[in-house]
């Protein structure tokens, strides 16, 4: 195919677009400003037209008022003139002597007629008329049907000349009627009246007829209306319809025959005019005609007046004007158009011919001559040259282009043979690679593998080629990998590189670590992936071990640190951070010799880097200073830690905290010293006691026997008080042991004090005062009368001693305290109260005050700050207040005083009001009944328990001891219905006197008494029937009640 | 050469673009005069026919001007007094420079204005009813020249009534213009003056008057007293016990804003008066005008024959500029003979020989609520007549003369003057 031939098959031409354009754009541009001059000179000269049809309304208006005015002004000179006055009274007397007919009126109608013949045809009015006041019509020219009527008559009260009439009588004004038609003279008539007076008296009316003829010339002057002008006169008919009241050039018969619906669409002008709207424009007229068209009204006719001319005449000189525009216009775009045309055509010719050549080139071709096209000057030329120029490159170039590729074949030949020898090299290296390595395609193929990971994996590397790789894995890993593979393939980010650490599945099915290096390549448009596996599995065991080991460490309860040879710290573990106080950071590359405490000698440390130096273990107590500078005690380890060849190479220190564990150790001995020396005080105090009493009776008997005057006297009386201090210093003795038994009741210590204010008074240093501030609203205890008056007295005592001469203030409060656990850790005995309410006993001195070393002794038995001393009035009163389940708290400061806190629990509430006199509330009076054995080792317990059963009316029977209470259950049991066994007895204890009276009678009611608590007492005897249990010391109440509740079940 | 090719087109068909669409000046507004006495004993009745003006010139304005441009009216005070009116209506002309002037209620400023007007071939529009006997081609009369009100009246009132006609009015040359006429006109049909009787512009002292009345019992009192002096008469006249049914007073220059202004129990209830309008006429053009005036002035407030007429006068005067296309005072006069326009009263138009309205004659009765009754009413619009046929021009001209001389060179007689 040649190149013209190209060319004619291309759908679109540049020359046809050009064409096309450039006469879009002027068909566009001679559219748009043809259509608007068409409508700007439409309208310019229309309205040029309708200001020049206003002139000529206004003239023909002013013509129209004129005429009117003229046929005014002619009448009101003659009702000026006397004669009319004169002839119309003539005339009227005449007439009221028999109207028209009468001969009077006749001659006297006759005397004047001449006259007014000659005013009628001088004025060119159609009749004149004499009319008196009456309304007659007295005298006429022209003697139509109206002559003699009257006015007033209802016939005739609306026509034209007796509203003329009636504005002249009535309003003496002289005016014209409208134009209406007038019966009389059968056709349409105006008439203007004026009043006639003499000597300033009204004496009737002077009214014309005017000629119709000539206002209808007036009207129908139609110069400068052209050929179909025309002027339209109409009045109101009735609220639909106008009437014609003159006629039109178009219909000569229209005046008052012709009428115009209102409401017809057409006419608007004259409709308009007649309700008093002046205008003007372009309208429709009465003959559905486009009309020019002027209106006014006109006051004077009472009508409406419209001048108007079509459309069609009045824009005709411009329609001519507007034709011979459109045919210059169009004959202008057709001589545009060729230029246009031909212009184009010569520009857009070459291009085509060039376009012709080019493909007849590629058509093969190669003789092609554009010289003629090079030769014009422009863009198209130049084009022309250059592509002669580029084709004679072309022919070089194919010269230059056939030995180039001849090279290229030679470069290929030897760079395929490099290629191969490359590719062997490679290949080697990836065969005898240590690393697995896998090439796969993106769909997740095999495309090789070496025999690392045949070897690996335990596949042949033929079971492996063209296989899924995710043969090599875990099943778990197969849905990731392949969504992996799946977003890569999607995706155009840059090449994924990537390590992770994965599990591969042998041929065996065994799962072992890998370390994979991932990198994607992009091999000849094919997107391929290179996997390096490394077996890791040896490597994981050793790590898995190594971490259990530091975790081991690191979690260990004892502190370990670990040094090198030269003893800095390389490692410290959490506990070593916790128990030095120091972090990690700032014990890490230091010694431990900043937690040295400088309470071991040198010889110490030194036998210690001797024995692990040379690789032996060393183990000791050691005292440590601690980062806040506090001492700790730890039993610590020193291991050496040795390498292969035997070298120490550091030191590992396992270290335990053993300062709590010294501290208990010491506290355990301390309270077992005391609680023997209790056993031993307690023991010598009740023996003593025997003895004293022996003593004293012996003393006693020996003076009855005696002369009062004898010298031995005295030395008996010496035994007896030296006896009974010895009695009272065992009694303290027994206190503290706590044996000294004793009986509890509701107990108001704030009335204790007070009852015992003198003999404090007394007992103290005159240089003393007594401070008292005692509670008068103070709960009540639980307690022994005797010792709560021993403890105060022992403590004011102490504290007036230790003021000693000098004056000194001693205070006593009382008062009810609330005690928490914080409170009572600062307590002495604090192991023995729980928290709650508690009643406070405070003594204070102002007196020396106690240093560290007093305090912390005060309490040992036979510790005394005192010449004379015995040391043992503190420890009874720690005895007492622990057997009241109390505490102390002491507050004492060198010089400056002290003050003993003692705290004892409220009492239960049991009934009865509190304050009233002791003992007096616990009785309960005759509630019980029935016998009761009381047995009880000790007799004081015995004598007492049997007064409180008696007093709550039962009988009591006692018994020393458990073998004497079995024997007298065994007697009387059938006569006994409760027991009140002690658990402690000397011959048979409480447990197994229980066991025999279960055997007497197993439904045997035993209530069980203690000074150990009920938990301790009762778990020997769990499940063995016991009815009860109270413990010691108890209140008269508790006891009665127990019994009371227990028998009435 | 490429560049060139294409901005210099471009910037030529710029910058003819930009010449063609640039904005056209403003141009500037029509200057109108509105002089009326804002200040004096005249001001009561003035400021509504002010108000009435501006009223029609906002409503043009509104309404997008006259020929592209606004009317800016330009109000001065005539301060009740005549000689200020003329100093103002020179002022308004020659150096204002307004088109035109809508102004003047007493008849003295007219006849004040009217030289000046007529030395500068100006232009003004009169609102209110007047005796007659003058004509100005510089002047135009809207208001209702005698044989529109006070004939038409006479008439009536003599066939009603009787002709035995008592005369009172204020002292200045309205009154007693109207009186020689109505004095004439009772003479030709047989009827008699009782008596002809003057008060001062703003007197109160009405009881020498009122017991005349009462003495010579008249058929019918027609009365021409202006402005305050109404207020207290009729007072006097209840007082004395003289109703409508005894002896009927017909007003000639107590419209809407004077009855609202009378005192409120019953003073001139059943007694008449003769305008050509009356707010009460029932018509659209007048429904629009009422509620216009009062939406614009407030609703308690009436409107009356001389407002009507002068808002008629601002609306026929825009007419005349539109047909002329021009507010040239020359070109405006030339066809101001040929408007009219559908009234709030009816049809009015210009009578081209007089520069006066055809207008149409009424009398109300003035109802209990202090309103008018329309009772008469002419079929059609009456040609104004400025020189009643009883008279002429010359002897007109001179009975006038003999006032202005008689009251020493002025319009109204001097302030210590009684009767004439």
């Amino acid at each position: 195919m040649n190149g013209a031939a190209v060319l004619k098959r291309a759908r679109r031409s540049l020359f046809g677009e050009f064409m096309a354009v450039i006469t879009l754009i002027v068909l566009l541009l001679v559219a748009v400003l043809g259509w608007y001059a068409w409508h700007a000179e439409e309208q310019i000269t229309t309205h040029r037209y309708l200001i020049n049809l206003q002139e000529i309304a206004l003239e023909k208006d002013n013509a129209i008022r004129a005429f009117i005015n003229r046929q005014i002004a002619q009448v009101r000179l003659l009702g000026r003139m006397a004669e009319n006055s004169r002839a119309l009274e003539e005339i009227a007397a005449g007439f009221r002597q028999g109207g028209v007919d009468a001969p009077a009126c006749r001659e006297a109608s006759a005397r004047h007629r001449d006259r007014y013949f000659d005013l009628l045809t001088q004025g060119g009015y159609y009749d004149l008329f004499l009319i008196d006041l009456d309304g007659n019509i007295v005298f006429t020219i022209k003697h139509e049907r109206d002559f003699g009527t009257n006015l007033n008559d209802p016939r005739y009260r609306n026509n034209g000349l007796a509203k003329v009439y009636r504005a002249a009588i009535e309003r003496m004004e002289v005016t014209n009627s409208a134009f209406a038609f007038y019966p009389p003279s059968q056709e349409p008539a105006g008439f203007v009246a004026t009043p006639l007076f003499d000597h300033g008296l009204l004496v009737g009316a002077l009214a014309i007829q005017f000629d119709t003829k000539a206002l209808y010339e007036e009207v129908n002057d139609l110069i400068g209306l052209g050929d179909s002008g025309e002027v339209v006169l109409a009045r109101r008919l009735d609220g639909q319809h106008l009437q014609a009241i003159a006629p039109l050039r178009h219909d000569p018969d229209a005046a008052f025959k012709r009428t115009f619906a209102v409401d017809g669409g057409l006419s608007r002008p004259i409709i308009e005019a007649t309700q008093g709207i002046s205008g003007m424009g372009v309208a429709t007229d009465w003959r559905g005609k486009r009309v020019m068209a002027v209106w006014h009204y006109l006051p004077a006719l009472k009508a409406g007046m419209v001048v108007k001319v079509d459309v069609d005449e009045a824009m005709a000189p411009w329609r001519v004007v507007a034709r011979t525009l459109l045919g210059v216009v169009a004959l202008g775009m057709l001589l545009a158009y060729l230029l246009i045309y031909r212009f184009a055509r010569s520009r857009t010719e070459p291009l085509s011919r060039l376009t012709a050549a080019s493909y007849d080139y590629i058509a093969g071709d190669g003789s092609v001559d554009i010289s003629d096209v090079a030769a014009i000057n422009n863009e198209t030329g130049v084009l022309a040259d250059a592509l002669g120029k580029m084709l004679a490159q072309i022919e070089r170039g194919k010269a230059e282009q056939q030995r180039l590729l001849d090279d290229l074949a030679e470069n290929n030949r030897q760079l395929d043979r490099r290629v191969a020898e490359q590719t062997a090299h490679l290949r080697a290296v990836i065969d005898h690679a240590a690393d697995g390595i896998v090439v796969i395609d993106s769909d997740g193929i095999m495309q090789r593998v070496n025999p690392a990971v045949e070897a690996m994996f335990g596949y042949a590397e033929a079971d492996l080629l063209g296989e899924d790789v995710t043969m090599l894995m875990p099943a778990h890993y197969r849905a990731d990998h392949r969504h992996a593979l799946e977003r890569r393939r999607r995706s155009d980010d840059a090449p994924l590189m990537l390590s992770v650490e994965l599990e591969g599945v042998r041929r065996s099915g065994e799962e072992f670590p890998l370390d994979i290096h991932v990198a994607e390549m992009r091999v000849g448009g094919e997107r391929l992936f290179l996997g390096i596996l490394r077996d890791i599995s040896k490597r994981r065991k050793l790590e898995a071990a190594q971490r259990q080991l530091s975790l081991a460490v690191a979690h260990a309860e004892d502190a370990i640190f670990i040094t090198d040879r030269n003893g800095v710290i390389n490692y410290v573990n959490p506990a070593y951070a916790r128990l030095s106080g120091y972090s990690a950071d700032e014990l890490i590359g230091k010694t431990p010799k900043m937690m040295k405490s400088g309470k071991m000698e040198k010889a110490f440390y030194q036998r210690m880097w001797k024995a692990i130096l040379s690789g032996r273990q060393w183990r000791a107590e050691f005292v440590n200073r601690r980062r806040d500078g506090t001492l700790y005690e730890v039993d610590q380890s020193i291991s050496p830690i040795k390498d292969d060849v035997g070298q120490v190479t550091g030191f590992v220190s396992v270290q335990r905290d053993i300062t709590k564990e010294k501290q208990q150790r010491e506290q355990l001995e301390h309270t077992q010293r005391l609680e023997s020396l209790g056993v031993l005080a307690g023991g010598i105090a009740h023996d003593f006691n025997n003895l004293l009493t022996a003593i004293l009776g012996n003393a006693a008997l020996a003076k009855m026997r005696l002369e009062p005057t004898s010298p031995a006297v005295e030395m008996l009386d010496n035994v007896e008080n030296a006896s009974e201090r010895a009695a009272a210093l065992c009694k303290q003795m027994l206190a503290y042991s706590g044996k000294g038994k004793f009986v509890v009741e509701q107990v108001n210590l704030s009335e204790l004090v007070e009852e015992m204010t003198s003999l404090l008074s007394v007992s103290i240093s005159k240089s003393v005062v007594m401070r008292f501030d005692l509670s008068p609203q103070l709960p009540p205890i639980e307690a022994d009368v005797a010792q709560m008056q021993q403890v105060v007295m022992n403590l004011v005592i102490n504290a007036s001693e230790a003021i000693g001469d000098r004056s000194g203030i001693i205070t006593i409060h009382t008062g009810a305290v609330e005690v928490d656990a914080d409170y009572i850790k600062t307590t002495y005995l604090k192991e023995h109260i729980q928290p709650g309410r508690y009643v406070a006993l405070e003594v204070s001195d102002t007196g020396c005050g106690m240093d560290e070393e007093t305090r912390k002794k005060i309490f040992d038995p036979f510790f005394t700050t005192k010449f004379t001393g015995r040391g043992l009035g503190m420890s009874a009163i720690l005895g007492i207040v622990r057997g009241h389940h109390g505490a102390i708290k002491l507050y004492s400061e060198k010089g400056k005083g002290t003050t003993f806190k003692l705290l004892f629990p409220c009492a239960a509430l049991e009934g009865g009001e509190q304050g009233k006199a002791r003992g007096e509330e616990q009785r309960v009076v005759g509630s019980g009944s029935g016998t009761v054995l009381v047995v009880d080792d000790e007799e004081t317990i015995r004598v007492t328990a049997a007064a409180m059963l008696e007093d709550a009316g039962f009988t009591v029977l006692t018994a020393e001891d458990g073998a004497a209470g079995v024997e007298m259950f065994r007697q009387r049991h059938d006569e006994i219905r409760a027991v009140l066994l002690d658990m402690t007895m000397p011959r048979m204890g409480g447990e197994e006197a229980f066991r025999h009276m279960r055997q007497i009678d197993p439904d045997v009611k035993v209530v069980l008494s203690s000074g150990y608590n009920e938990q301790d007492a009762t778990s020997h005897f769990a499940g063995k029937g016991l009815a009860g249990f109270i413990q010691k010391p108890y209140s008269p109440k508790a006891l009665q009640a127990k019994f009371v509740q227990l028998l009435a079940e | 050469m490429g560049k060139w090719l294409l901005w210099l087109p471009v910037s030529v068909a710029l910058l003819v673009a930009g010449y063609a669409f640039y904005p056209q000046p403003v141009p500037p507004p029509i200057k109108v005069g509105v002089l009326h006495s804002l200040t004096g004993t005249m001001a009561i009745s003035e400021k509504p026919v002010m108000e009435a003006t501006l009223l029609a010139i906002d409503q043009i304005n509104a309404a997008g001007g006259l020929l592209g441009r606004k009317i800016k009216p330009v109000v001065a005070d005539g301060k009740s007094d005549p000689k200020v009116f003329a100093r103002e209506a020179e002022r308004l002309i020659s150096e204002e420079g307004v088109s035109v002037i809508f102004g003047c209620w007493t008849s003295a400023s007219r006849k004040e204005v009217k030289p000046v007007v007529e030395r500068h071939h100006s232009l003004l529009f009169y609102p209110v009813q007047y005796e007659g006997l003058e004509q100005s081609p510089n002047i135009v009369y809207l208001g209702a020249a005698p044989n529109q009100q006070i004939l038409p009246a006479v008439h009536w009132a003599a066939s009603k009534w009787g002709k035995r006609f008592y005369l009172v009015g204020s002292d200045y040359v309205f009154p007693h213009a109207a009186n020689w006429l109505i004095a004439k006109h009772l003479k030709a049909i047989g009827g008699t003056v009782v008596a002809e009787r003057y008060l001062p512009l703003g007197s109160k002292a009405v009881a020498a008057v009122v017991a005349d009345i009462k003495q010579s019992h008249p058929s019918v009192v027609f009365n021409t007293i202006n402005g305050d002096s109404n207020i207290a008469f009729f007072h006097a006249l209840r007082v004395a016990g003289i109703t409508a049914d005894t002896i009927p007073v017909v007003s000639f220059s107590v419209g809407e804003p004077q009855l609202a202004a009378l005192h409120h129990d019953g003073d001139a209830v059943g007694h008449y008066a003769a305008w050509n309008y009356f707010q009460t006429i029932d018509t659209p053009e007048n429904r629009a005008f009422v509620a216009a005036f009062k939406q614009r002035y407030g609703a308690d407030r009436v409107v009356s024959d001389p407002m009507e007429a002068a808002w008629i006068g601002v609306k026929l005067w825009a007419d005349a500029v539109r047909a002329v296309q021009s507010g040239d005072t020359t070109l405006v006069r030339q066809i101001i003979d040929h408007q009219g326009m559908r009234a709030p009263e009816g049809m009015v138009s210009i009578a081209e020989e007089s520069h006066h309205a055809w207008k149409t004659p009424r009398i109300a009765k003035i109802a209990a609520d202090r309103t008018f009754s329309v009772v008469w009413q002419q079929a059609d619009p009456v040609r104004p007549q400025p020189f009643p046929v009883l008279t002429d021009k010359a002897e007109a001209t001179r009975f006038l003369q003999q006032l202005y001389d008689g009251w020493g060179g002025q319009w109204q007689a001097p302030a210590a003057g009684g009767r004439k």
